[in-house]
């Protein structure tokens, strides 16, 4: 069933993340504390303290440091001792959710590629030491796309209702997900597992923390932007200079922002780039972006793998990643360490990541405008393309 | 016009493309103008409650034409005998008399007084004039009582004078002092503004250090009380007393300094004698005592009246009583040699609090201070209003919160109500707890901390924030849709005709 | 004897007011609610420490509802008033500031009682229906004790403000006014404000001596500010009488200060600082000595001062209000001499203690030996507290107890952390112990972020002669530009934590304060910001609009029909067009003037 290289790249994304914690666990501990690879919302610190406080007898909920979910609070406190192989794990749930998707998709690219994409990235790898709690959030939105692809639409809407139940943004993502699964399953059954589960998870919660105010911790944090701190997105900085009167108004702008192409994007490309190119953006502009959100996208931009050949920025693209992840934490260590440089100079490093998303998101939805073009006009196979 | 090529590149669209560039467009649009204009609205918005600003307009132009004070004085005729129509008689001459005085010199408002025949029932509080047969004309007040006493003789009845002298009693005695502080004038200096409670601090000052003590709890319970109970309706007082030491005059050295009123502010240092601090929302009035030490005795007085008490009123602050002679330590200053002090600071109080001296009848006085009182508040009342309005138009920027709306209203109704109660029921209490709200509310309104604090932000400065943004994504939609609904009339034509 | 009695109230004024002048009055012995001493203490290395203390109650008149007057006596009028409206309790002031060196100075004066943290700290009992009215009451209270110390009180708010739980248990039973009510302690600390003259000045003017006499005269602000540490304490508790049912308050107030007697001295004879000659200096004897070598000791040998020298003032007369006379005592060793100076005339006591009555006092002391003074009293606990870590975003508080009795001691630790601070408590970390052992109670209440104070009570056990480390981490948040001070850099104090002793004796104590460093956004960028960050975001939301609204044409299409339909292209042409006009109406122009030349 999987081929050797597959489970190579599956068995080595779990060697080399256990290998890295179990011999080096001095690196583990200060990657939790990089703002780059988990934000207020998913930091490990946080998680830790709510299941400690709960442990206690203490509603985690009411003071201003935990903002995971309930039930994922609940889960990992059953689960203590046991992070360091469960991280792992997680990613390598991941790498196999990956291939069954490029196998799925039938792509040129070897399946074992797209999955060693993921389980040998650099950052995958460093965010899973971080143990940010967006690795759940990652591990469901593939396998919705995966149920989605493969049709069944009742499971890819309990994955998808998990992701937004852990961090709200991926809500969003039902849009696209609903035209993936509208090809291949039934889209009612889809909606109605969704509303079901949705339901279940937030009556869930109500049950174990008593009232509702872990709603306020976990998503009105969100929406509202009311915890500001460095990280890798344009939100805080804004935010922090902002007049206090113009906060509401642009809270209110940066949401709409957010979700502005959402719709578009689902309206005007087919299902599954649709979905990859919504996370794309979702990601480039929601409020507490993190390093750990990048590899998922960069391992689904690879089953996008027909429009390859269409793309013109790669090479730009990739710089700019480059340049922003290798300078972030050092001009983030050059401000609040070393007080030799100032908020300033990671502002300027946040603003070049938001540009190469957006160049990916860009030469993308490009790309694949000239390909649908060329599907459409097969005679006019060779033409350069222009908008008008 | 565009080439046949180019227009048939334009319209070589398919409808698929077409449709699905209309909904992109359109829902763009609908998330813009449906969503986010209705929150930038919502969330930039700087609230301005609409003022009455008319009516208020109009409540400061016209005055207090619309407040009627109407007297009832019953008549009562002594020793059995009747004058059937004497009542309208005097009615005729005050009429007239006010009818001329209106001309003359106009009272703030529409004042008249009204005389009736002694029925069964006269009520307690009311105003009578008794009409008693004696050998010379004359008139009386009672002291404890709203009567008055006219004497007349047979003479004046036969030569019909006894409805002018009625007249005269009335409004030269009875409402002498009411019809004086209804003419417009100037407010005194030494007196407070109306407050419906004032607080009373009685000190007891000396220059030296040794413990003295007082009776004066006692003293204020046997001497002032009863005096004040007076106008309970009127003014609710809160009492303390406080002894304090150390508290040296500012007498230059060497040579002898003759106290007269003008050297006394010099003289008297309140901050250093830490005595005019306030720590209640209301006013205080101070009443001192003060004893020099030994070393500053005896003082040297301008008046030097042996046996009068030195006492200087100070506008708006107190009244200080000035011994000439140090005390000894450890004298306890008995009640009943705090008596006459009591006197003394009584009549300054009265002073102070701007209440007439005159006619000896207290209720009388009360009566026409209320009066005074009701008509000053609403003053009051209107002025801040009138200032509110300015303000906020001012300051087209200022946000103008519903409390302070709210409390607007709540001054022009209890404006209303007080001019009711003294329009319709002679109900002078109730129009003065009225007008006391009134001015609490207006007072609220303009004094309201959200509109004072409220930072707001000039038209240029919005520009800047709002147009790096919201200026190039606007212009990108309004393009996008211009575009849009030129096509839709171009491609109508090709696709539906 | 010249009073008289007077019988008959209705006298003519004149003759009553010759009585009022002639001071007619019954003379009898006033019992007036006032005490004041003053106890000084040399301490090692040529230290001294001053305690003022005055004791005053008020009239019962001024709480009970009974009186319609209500008459001020010993109690200042400045203060009742607040007390009754806001119906406290009990209230507690402490301005504070300095370090107490208790290696060398032994304990906390008063069992560390009356000794606030650095800053201002106030606690309070108020009777209130429940703890939203009673906060509200709380509110009005410092906001109106702020107007009366001219001490920024009003910067109180939720945010700084807890409810402790156990360690301002107040001694004795507060009196309850109306039983359906609760009582509620609140307390809050401005570890930042500074405190000076200022607020000694009302201080002062609460006594009914006004510092015009007694030992207050001897209260010079700059002094007392000068020295190495001082507190000033307010204590006001409401004293109920049950059989009776008539209340009163008592206050005490104390200035509590000590002073470096060199330092003190060398302001007055030498205003000037100069160097020290050689034979004045006084040499550490544990290092080498000779003709080059000395290493110099801030201390004297021998030493002799008058307590003018050090506060620059001397006592006006002992205070004729008392119950009590004035009493100055001075507690030292029996080879210190210490004299009353009266009119140039010395006196001396066997107890070293002096009664105060008429005239100008000074007190003089001197002695051979300043290096053995009374032995101090041995501080059954020290606590110090430290920052650690390094960086903006992060860092840790690690606080040190050190147990110096033979047997176990109980203690509630209490500390209130600002919101920016968010401390993870799973980090807290117990060295020198098991933390099972040492930790017997948690009381966690945690920050939320613009509305109130992190709240954290430990109740711990010492083992005996133990040295207990406890350290946990915390988070540091990034403010919104206006809520940084203007001096963002220099960063935010982070209020003393309290350590109280009940068990084997009773003993408080509170570390230093702490500097927080944020992380600061710069602030001259408002508009830069918003003009970058919107132009990313407009260049992206452009750029992916045109992608999904636009047409997708062959190249040479769009080229043709931009060509002809592009707005920019159009104008281009037209401009082309009217430079080629100006430039054949130029033309013609030269060539029909060539034609006429």
């Amino acid at each position: 069933m999987y081929s050797r290289n597959e489970i190579l790249v599956v068995a080595g994304s779990v060697v080399l993340r256990s290998a890295i914690s179990l011999c080096l666990p001095g690196v583990s501990k200060t990657l939790q504390s990089s703002i780059q690879l988990s934000t207020l919302m998913t930091s490990h610190a946080s998680l830790l303290e709510g299941i400690y406080l709960q442990e206690l007898g203490l509603d985690p909920y009411d003071g201003g440091l935990v903002h995971q979910a309930p039930l994922l609070v609940s889960l990992m406190s059953q689960l203590q001792g046991t992070y360091d192989l469960l991280y792992p794990l997680i990613d390598a749930y991941i790498v196999i959710t990956l291939i069954k998707l490029a196998k799925a998709k039938n792509l040129k690219l070897a399946p074992w590629i797209v999955g060693a994409s993921y389980a040998f990235n650099p950052i995958a790898v460093l965010a899973n030491q971080a143990k940010s709690s967006m690795i759940f959030t990652n591990a469901s939105i593939v396998s919705a796309l995966y149920y989605a692809v493969e049709g069944y639409a009742s499971l890819s809407a309990l994955w998808i209702a998990i992701a937004s139940y852990l961090s709200y943004t991926p809500v969003f993502l039902i849009i696209p997900l609903t035209k993936v699964v509208a090809r291949a399953g039934n889209v009612l059954n889809f909606i109605s597992v969704l509303i079901l589960s949705v339901g279940l998870l937030i009556g869930a919660s109500y049950q174990i923390t008593g009232d509702w105010k872990f709603l306020n911790s976990t998503y009105m944090t969100v929406i509202s932007f009311s915890k500001i701190a460095p990280n890798m997105g344009l939100w805080w900085y804004f935010f922090t200079e902002m007049f206090e009167f113009f906060i509401p108004f642009y809270t209110m702008v940066f949401s709409l922002y957010n979700v502005a192409f959402v719709v578009p994007i689902a309206l005007k490309i087919e299902g599954l780039f649709a979905f990859v190119m919504t996370i794309g953006w979702l990601n480039f502009s929601k409020p507490y972006p993190e390093l750990t959100d990048l590899p998922v996208y960069l391992s689904l931009l690879l089953i996008l793998e027909p429009c390859f050949p269409y793309l013109g920025y790669v090479l730009l693209s990739a710089l700019l990643f480059l340049h922003s992840i290798i300078l972030a934490p050092i001009f983030y260590h050059l401000w609040i360490d070393l007080g030799s440089g100032n908020s300033n100079f990671f502002y300027a490093i946040t603003l070049a990541y938001s540009l190469a998303m957006a160049t990916t998101i860009g030469d993308f939805l490009w790309a694949y405008v000239q390909m649908s073009y060329h599907d459409e006009h097969p005679e006019e196979k060779n033409v350069k393309l222009s908008q008008l | 016009m565009a080439s046949e090529q180019v227009t048939r590149i334009l319209e070589s669209e398919s409808l698929k493309s077409l449709t699905l560039r209309r909904w992109v467009i359109c829902s763009i649009v609908a998330l813009y103008v449906f969503v986010g204009v209705p929150l930038w609205f919502k969330l930039t918005e700087i609230y301005r409650a609409p003022l009455p600003s008319n009516f208020i307009n109009l409540l400061h132009s016209q005055g207090n034409i619309d407040i009627r004070i109407t007297n009832e004085v019953y008549l009562d005729v002594l020793d059995g005998l009747k004058f059937p129509d004497l009542a309208e008689a005097i009615q005729v001459q005050i009429n007239h008399r006010l009818e001329q005085e209106r001309v003359q010199s106009p009272m703030s408002v529409l004042w008249n007084a009204s005389v009736l025949q002694t029925s069964e029932e006269v009520p307690s509080d009311a105003y009578v004039l008794h009409l008693e047969l004696a050998d010379n004309e004359g008139i009386s007040l009672d002291e404890t009582q709203k009567h008055a006493t006219l004497f007349y003789t047979m003479e004046s009845v036969k030569n019909n004078d006894l409805p002018f002298f009625a007249t005269q009693a009335i409004l030269d005695h009875i409402f002498a002092t009411e019809r004086r502080l209804l003419t417009p004038h100037k407010h005194g200096i030494n007196s407070l503004r109306y407050s419906p409670k004032v607080h009373l601090s009685f000190k007891l000052l000396t220059g030296d250090g040794y413990p003295l003590d007082w009776e004066i709890a006692q003293a204020i319970d046997e001497y002032f009380t009863p005096l004040i109970q007076e106008f309970k309706t009127f003014i609710n007082f809160t009492i303390d007393s406080e002894i304090k030491y150390f508290a040296q005059l500012n007498l230059p050295e060497g040579d002898e300094l003759t106290l007269t009123d003008a050297s006394l502010s010099t003289v008297m240092d309140f901050a250093e004698w830490d005595i005019s601090s306030n720590q209640f929302s209301y006013p205080t009035l101070n009443f001192v005592l003060y004893y020099p030490s030994v070393e500053q005795s005896p003082l040297a007085f301008h008046d030097n009246t042996i046996g009068s008490l030195h006492s200087y009123l100070i506008p708006q602050w107190g009244s200080v009583v000035l011994m000439e002679n140090s005390i000894d330590a450890n004298t306890v200053i008995s009640k009943q040699s705090l008596g006459p002090l009591l006197e003394v600071f009584t009549s300054e109080l009265f002073k102070l609090l701007g209440i007439p001296t005159d006619p000896k009848t207290p209720q009388i006085r009360v009566d026409a201070m209320k009066k005074y009182s009701i008509l000053e508040n609403i003053d009051r009342g209107v002025d801040s209003l009138v200032s509110l309005l300015k303000l906020s138009e001012s300051l087209p920027d200022m946000s103008i919160p519903k409390t302070v709306l709210d409390n607007v209203k709540m001054a022009l109704s209890s404006r209303q109500s007080a001019v009711d109660k003294l329009n319709l029921q002679n109900d002078f209490n109730g129009a003065l707890v009225d007008s006391i709200s009134m001015v609490e509310h207006s007072e609220r309104a303009f004094f309201d901390r959200e509109m004072v604090q409220q930072t707001f932000f000039p038209q240029e400065h919005k520009i800047a924030v709002y147009m790096p943004l919201i200026g190039p994504m606007t212009l990108i939609c309004v393009l996008a849709l211009l575009r849009t609904l030129k096509e839709v009339r171009l491609y109508n034509k090709k696709y539906y005709e | 004897m010249l009073w008289r009695s007077v019988l008959n109230l209705l006298l003519p004024l004149s003759a009553v007011c010759e009585e009022l002048n002639s001071a007619a009055y019954e003379p009898r012995a006033i019992e007036y609610p006032y005490e004041e001493t003053l106890d000084i203490t040399p301490l090692p290395k040529n230290h001294l420490f001053t305690s003022f203390q005055f004791k005053l109650e008020s009239e019962e008149t001024e709480i009970s509802p009974s009186s319609h007057v209500a008459s001020y006596k010993a109690f200042p009028k400045s203060l009742a008033p607040i007390l009754k409206t806001t119906n406290t309790r009990e209230l507690h002031l402490r301005f504070g500031q300095g370090w107490w060196d208790s290696e060398h100075w032994g304990q906390l004066p008063n069992h560390g009682e009356t000794a606030g943290g650095s800053g201002v700290e106030v606690w309070a009992v108020i009777e209130s229906s429940d703890s939203a009215h009673a906060f509200k009451e709380w509110l009005k209270l410092v906001n109106l004790l702020s107007g009366l110390f001219c001490a920024s009180l009003n910067f109180i708010t939720e945010e700084n403000t807890v409810f402790p739980l156990r360690s301002f248990l107040p001694k004795d039973d507060i009196p309850l006014f109306d039983q359906s009510n609760g009582l509620f302690l609140l307390r809050a600390a401005l570890p930042s404000e500074p405190v000076c003259t200022e607020n000694l000045t009302p201080f002062v003017k609460f006594l009914p001596t006004r510092g015009k006499e007694g030992l207050a005269s001897l209260l010079d602000g700059h002094r007392i500010f000068e020295s190495e540490w001082h507190m000033i304490s307010i204590d006001v508790e409401t004293v109920c009488d049950e059989e009776h049912s008539t209340c009163k308050y008592s206050m005490q107030q104390k200035v509590d200060a000590v002073v470096d007697v060199q330092r003190a001295l060398r302001r007055v004879s030498n205003p000037i600082p100069k160097p020290v000659t050689g034979d004045e200096l006084v040499c550490d004897s544990k290092k080498p000595i000779d003709a080059f070598q000395c290493f110099a000791i801030n201390q004297k040998t021998k030493t002799k001062f008058s307590l003018n020298e050090i506060f620059g003032r001397t006592i006006k007369n002992g205070s004729h209000l008392g119950r009590k006379q004035s009493k100055v005592c001075v507690h030292a060793l029996p080879h210190w001499n210490v004299f009353l100076v009266n009119n140039g005339d010395l006196f001396g006591t066997g107890d070293n203690c002096f009664d105060l009555d008429t005239g100008n006092y000074n007190i003089l002391i001197k002695t051979d030996n300043t290096f053995e003074v009374m032995p101090v009293s041995p501080v059954p606990v020290l606590v110090s507290r430290s920052m650690t870590g390094y960086g903006l975003d992060k860092g840790g508080l690690r606080t040190v107890f050190q147990n110096n009795l033979d047997v176990e001691a109980q203690i509630i630790y209490l500390e209130t952390l600002p919101w920016f601070m968010r401390i993870y408590l799973q980090s807290l970390t117990i060295t020198g112990a098991e933390k099972d052992e040492v930790i017997k109670s948690i009381y966690y209440q945690p920050e939320i972020d613009r509305q109130r104070p992190t709240h954290l009570e430990f109740e711990i056990v010492l083992p005996p002669n133990s040295t207990i480390t406890m350290a946990y981490q915390f988070d540091k948040s990034l403010l919104l530009i206006a809520e940084y001070p203007p001096d963002a850099n220099h960063g935010f104090s982070v209020e003393p934590g309290m350590v109280r002793v009940f068990e084997p004796l009773d003993y408080q104590v509170r570390t230093s304060p702490d500097l927080l460093t944020l992380p600061t956004p710069d602030f001259s960028m408002p508009y830069n910001v918003i003009i970058f960050t919107a132009t990313v975001m407009s260049l992206t939301f452009g750029t992916v609009f045109n992608l999904l609204f636009k047409r997708t044409v062959p190249e040479k299409d769009a080229d043709l029909v931009s060509a002809e339909l592009d707005p920019k292209v159009k104008i281009k042409a037209k401009i082309q067009n009217l430079k080629q006009r100006i430039r054949s109406i130029l033309h013609k122009d030269t060539s029909t003037n060539e034609g006429k030349s």
